[in-house]
């Protein structure tokens, strides 16, 4: 086996590994690895940054999302006082209206009503003197005997009673 | 209507949850205990019974060399070099450690030996 | 094992043959294939490292990602088995692990050479291990660093037993260290070549045994990883031993 019969070479050996691993050590001690510490440091600082950022930003969108919900629940809840009081506004007009309706209707059927009662008085007059006009000329016929325009009319009103009494004179 | 619907930005703050738990679990340590079979563990206590067998022999003659005293030192320190084997052996197999000293919960690596 | 007698033989790899004689005095400290590849590992992890952070880019390319994971490999590795603690041994740990790596690795490549297979390297670098950490035990220990050797709940009586078997048990760290290091590669490669000759020796037939060397080469690749690994973490248990006791 070599590594035990070459018994001469060992101290060479022993050095150039101490050299080697002397060399490497200073190196990787000195330079590569602060290298490789410094570049994950960076990326971990990095990363650290974007995470905060990101809820940084999260947090800023949330309020800007509370302020516009918000702002729409103002205008929504004005809206619709809105339309309450345009309701209410609205109501209370037509109950304006309609009591006027009401009220010019009653005046309208009371006018009627007394147009009504002043035809039927000027028919009943109208009737007083044909029955007039038809007790003379039938009394004439009759009896022959020409009865004077007043007395007709005073023996008509008599017969007719006090039905037309409020128009005569 | 206006009901609070916090579903769109949910997705990114689980996003944001995880992405932070990910980074928390790299700074944290992991437990990356290599799997240890059952073969490394019998070459291993082959190995460390020899070494300390060879130990306990080289001493022996060193000193037998030094006093003059014969083979008995060395015969004394072979007996005590199987021991110290026996230990390391009862150690290793008992999950004790790799070496001097009771102390427990430090095997690990599996290993040729 | 007649290494000259069989030129290529499956032992014929770890064959140290010197390129350039250099002496010190009577001292020989000849440039050899093993010190080539040694250089030739030590470049490569220099410039796979050093040449991938060059543009430390913040969405790594394939060598930063490389570089980046070996880092973080390691420094958890030191992490979980030494604790906060082990910071300070970040570099050299760092550099052992790609150290044996990357001898082992290159010894896969043919007609390379595998400074891991040699005991004496291997031995080197866990003598070193074993000295720097005993070191580093008395410095922060002192005196009291000899209660390693006493388990702690040992009867009185027992103390002169124990004590010796202790330290054999502490000594024989280095030695099961640089042996399993050692041992793997050197079974590994010998097994492999042994494979490989059986190729060229079948002919047509040697297509079983190449697919044989092909998944061997695999598991090598497996292997050569695993003991830079477990030479590296062992390591570190050791620095957590001693910076911790018991």
């Amino acid at each position: 086996m070599p590594q035990l019969e070459q018994i001469d070479t060992y101290l060479s050996q022993v050095f150039w590994t101490a050299l080697c691993f002397g060399i490497l050590w200073i190196v990787m001690w000195k330079v590569t690895l602060p290298r490789i510490a410094m570049a994950l440091e960076q990326r971990q600082s990095r990363l650290d940054d974007d995470l905060e950022r990101a809820a940084l930003i999260k947090e800023e969108a949330d309020t800007v999302r509370e302020g516009y919900e918000k702002a729409l629940a103002e205008a929504h809840a004005e809206g619709q006082a809105a339309i309450r009081k345009q309701t209410a506004e609205l109501s209370e007009d037509s109950a304006r209206r309609h009591a006027e309706l009401t009220e010019s209707l009653a005046k309208k059927i009371k006018k009627a009503e007394a147009n009504i009662a002043a035809e039927k008085t000027r028919a009943m007059e109208s009737v007083r003197e044909v029955a007039v006009e038809a007790a003379s000329a039938a009394t004439e016929r009759l009896v022959g005997v020409s009865v004077d325009a007043e007395r007709a009319r005073r023996a008509v009103e008599s017969a007719m009673g006090k039905t037309g009494s409020g128009d005569g004179d | 209507m206006s009901e609070r619907d916090p579903s769109p930005s949910k997705g990114f703050e689980a996003r944001l949850a995880e992405a932070r738990a990910v980074r928390d679990g790299e700074r944290g340590t992991k437990d990356g205990a290599a799997a240890r079979s059952g073969m490394g563990v019998a070459l291993r206590i082959g190995l460390e019974m020899v070494s300390a067998l060879i130990v306990g022999v080289g001493i022996g003659w060193l000193l037998d060399w030094w006093l003059g005293t014969g083979p008995w030192l060395m015969i004394l320190f072979f007996v005590l070099g199987s021991a110290a084997g026996m230990l390391s052996v009862f150690r290793t197999a008992s999950g004790l450690g790799q070496g001097v000293g009771y102390k427990p919960g430090k095997g690990k690596g599996s290993e040729r030996g | 094992m007649a290494t000259e007698s069989q030129p290529h033989g499956p032992l014929e790899q770890f064959i140290i043959q010197p390129l350039v004689d250099v002496k010190l005095g009577s001292v020989d400290l000849s440039f050899t294939n093993s010190a080539l590849t040694m250089i030739m590992a030590v470049g490569l992890v220099i410039a796979m490292l050093t040449i991938g952070m060059r543009r430390r880019a913040l969405v790594p390319g394939r060598w930063q990602s490389i570089a980046e994971l070996s880092y973080e490999f390691i420094a958890n590795m030191l992490r979980e088995n030494v604790g906060s603690e082990g910071r300070r041994f970040f570099p050299v740990i760092f550099s052992l692990f790609m150290f044996v790596l990357f001898g082992n690795m290159i010894g896969m490549l043919p007609y390379s050479f595998t400074f891991t297979s040699h005991l004496i390297v291997t031995f080197a670098l866990a003598l070193a291990v074993f000295a720097a950490v005993t070191i580093l035990g008395f410095v922060r220990h002192g005196m009291h660093f000899f209660s390693f050797f006493v388990p702690p709940g040992t009867p009185l009586l027992m103390w002169p037993l124990m004590i010796p078997i202790e330290i054999i048990s502490y000594l024989s760290r280095p030695i099961s260290l640089a042996v399993r290091l050692f041992a793997n590669m050197t079974a590994g490669h010998t097994l492999l070549k042994v494979f490989a000759g059986f190729i060229a020796a079948l002919g047509v037939l040697g297509v079983v045994p190449f697919a044989l060397v092909i998944a061997l080469t695999g598991l090598e690749v497996l292997i050569a990883f695993l003991q830079a690994y477990i030479f590296t973490i062992l390591t570190c248990i050791y620095i957590h031993d001693a910076l911790h006791m018991h």
